[in-house]
């Protein structure tokens, strides 16, 4: 568990913690999980007053999850709309992170905001196909 | 500094970035590249050798391109790695600022 302040230098721990913590997971699925987990924090860090934020890995055989928390107010980056504006930097952390993680939980418990950004470690199976 | 940048012939500018445009990483060009848009009006960004970039490396690169843009000047991208190119048309990026794999392609389009 990673628990830092949004402060810059703080910050600059991020991405050095998730090389740590997936040391042992099959490189591919890595990139994703770097750009979904800086997404997610900046997001916090820029546009949000909380001053602390908690980071852990939970891993299964099926699946990495990593579990952001913050302090500030109530807000779902999952279903937060996106105002699309291309020459804006507004907007693309949220396509970034849609786009990285595909299963996105987020849940209010007491006064933090809890989200929950899940990779499959597995390949998905081959769709059926009639013959 | 994870940047260097090249007068070529034409009046053109190649700003090559490497490393790891990430949290660090951006901070660390966000000041150069906005030098070299304040002054230069044909651009090549190099990302060839950008490892890992995320919107905030990008927000740098955007800022300085509508920066060139504003003065009527043209910036292009260089063979970004595949990892990169991702992050660059999942934004919707590469309709404002084009991406070229050949280089002499790429100058050609700023000229």
């Amino acid at each position: 568990m990673l628990v830092i302040s949004t402060s810059a230098g703080d910050l600059a721990r991020v991405h050095p913690w998730l090389d740590d913590v997936t040391r042992t997971l099959p490189k591919p699925k890595i990139h994703g999980m770097h750009v979904a987990l800086e997404e997610a924090v900046m997001n916090i860090a820029m546009h949000s007053d909380s001053t602390e934020l908690s980071l852990r890995l939970e891993l299964s055989p099926e699946a990495a999850a990593l579990v952001v928390e913050d302090t500030g107010p109530e807000f779902n980056p999952a279903e937060a709309p996106i105002v699309q504006q291309r020459a804006e930097p507004g907007g693309w952390g949220l396509t970034l992170l849609r786009h990285y993680c595909r299963d996105i939980r987020y849940q209010r418990v007491g006064a933090r905001n809890r989200l929950t950004l899940r990779f499959p470690l597995q390949a998905a199976p081959e769709p059926a196909v009639d013959r | 500094m994870p940047i260097s940048i090249e007068d070529l012939d034409g009046n053109v500018t190649k700003v090559v970035i490497s490393g790891r445009l990430d949290i660090v990483g951006a901070r660390e060009v966000e000041m150069p590249l906005a030098v070299v848009a304040g002054s230069r009006r044909a651009v090549v960004i190099d990302l060839s050798a950008v490892e890992f970039m995320a919107s905030l490396g990008l927000r740098g690169i955007v800022i300085s391109a509508k920066s060139i843009y504003s003065k009527r000047g043209k910036v292009v991208l260089l063979a970004p790695r595949p990892a990169v190119e991702e992050v660059i048309t999942t934004t919707g990026i590469h309709g404002l600022i084009p991406i070229f794999h050949d280089e002499a392609l790429a100058i050609a389009a700023v000229i």
